[in-house]
């Protein structure tokens, strides 16, 4: 296994449109675009987000990123996945809510 | 043989007869006190079983309701009364970025940080007050979540997306301020319609 794949946000995207929202569209992305299994064949995945996305909500990509991260942990989670962000939007702070709110949960469930 | 009981039948008085039906009566009177003792003692069972089985639920649902009265007293006490400058700033804070957008022409740069400020704020509720609910209600907790999801979701498409002038008083009222004030009316109704179960 020392393979990396690029999952390119453009071939989800809505038409016409420039964010990233909601739980259901979450749901969607992360199974069209088979980011649990690319995450298990791959070594590292890069997440390309076009460069006019005007925002990628926190609830979109708690659902698009839910299994990953409860798999891998945030910690190897952010080794194993890198977002190519070159646009005026920056990804970070919604990623690292949607992150928290992930572990969150998680840790909820468990206990 | 039959000449004989022809005899019998024959010596049978009234009064005989008579006796024979007050034997009968004695015994179809025996059968039935009897019968009524034996089943009003069943019935007075069944009752009493019934009634201390009532007596039972009712001691069960009074302290349920009691328990639910110390949930809702601490619902109250521990996790709203201390929250409300909370929400209250959350939807202030939402209100305000009617001025944040009052520019012409509204740059793509403001639209960004607009969403980005709401989205903030919504993150900031979520820390302060939304966690919490997740120990005491999993139900109310997913509910508000929901609802401030959506209200951010729907105002970063508004500002991102629609294309609005939204720096007109009456658009921004009627595509984003009515968003903010049902969101609050929703949220206010979720807490009251928590039973404390």
């Amino acid at each position: 296994m020392n393979t990396h794949k690029i999952i390119d946000l453009q071939t989800y995207r809505t038409p016409n449109s420039r964010v990233f929202t909601g739980r259901d569209r979450g749901i969607e992305v992360r199974e069209a675009s088979k980011i649990d299994i690319l995450e298990a064949e791959c070594e590292t995945i890069t997440i390309a987000i076009p460069d006019d996305i005007g925002s990628i909500n926190p609830s979109f990509l708690e659902e698009f990123l839910y299994n990953v991260v409860t798999k891998l942990q945030p910690d190897i989670f952010f080794k194993k996945f890198k977002f190519q962000n070159n646009g005026r939007y920056k990804i970070n702070n919604d990623l690292l809510e949607a992150v928290e709110r992930i572990v969150r949960e998680e840790n909820a469930l468990v206990h | 043989m039959a000449f004989c009981c022809w005899i019998i039948y024959n010596s049978w008085e009234v009064s005989d007869i008579a006796d024979i039906s007050n034997i009968i009566i004695a015994i179809v009177n025996l059968f039935l006190a009897g019968y009524i003792f034996i089943y009003q003692r069943a019935k007075d069972k069944n009752d009493n079983i019934k009634q201390l089985q009532n007596e039972i639920d009712a001691k069960k649902e009074a302290i349920s309701l009691q328990e639910q009265n110390i949930r809702l007293q601490w619902f109250k006490e521990l996790i709203i009364q201390p929250h409300i400058s909370k929400i209250n700033l959350f939807y202030n804070n939402l209100y305000s970025i009617e001025a944040m957008l009052k520019v012409k022409p509204i740059s793509d740069d403001l639209k960004i940080d607009t969403s980005e400020f709401v989205k903030a704020n919504g993150a900031a509720l979520r820390k302060s007050f939304i966690d919490i609910l997740l120990s005491v209600s999993p139900i109310v907790h997913f509910d508000i979540k929901n609802n401030i999801d959506v209200l951010v979701d729907k105002i970063t498409s508004k500002i991102i997306d629609a294309g609005l002038n939204l720096n007109d008083k009456r658009t921004f009222d009627r595509e984003i301020g009515t968003l903010i004030s049902n969101s609050h009316n929703d949220l206010i109704s979720i807490i009251y319609n928590y039973k404390g179960i």
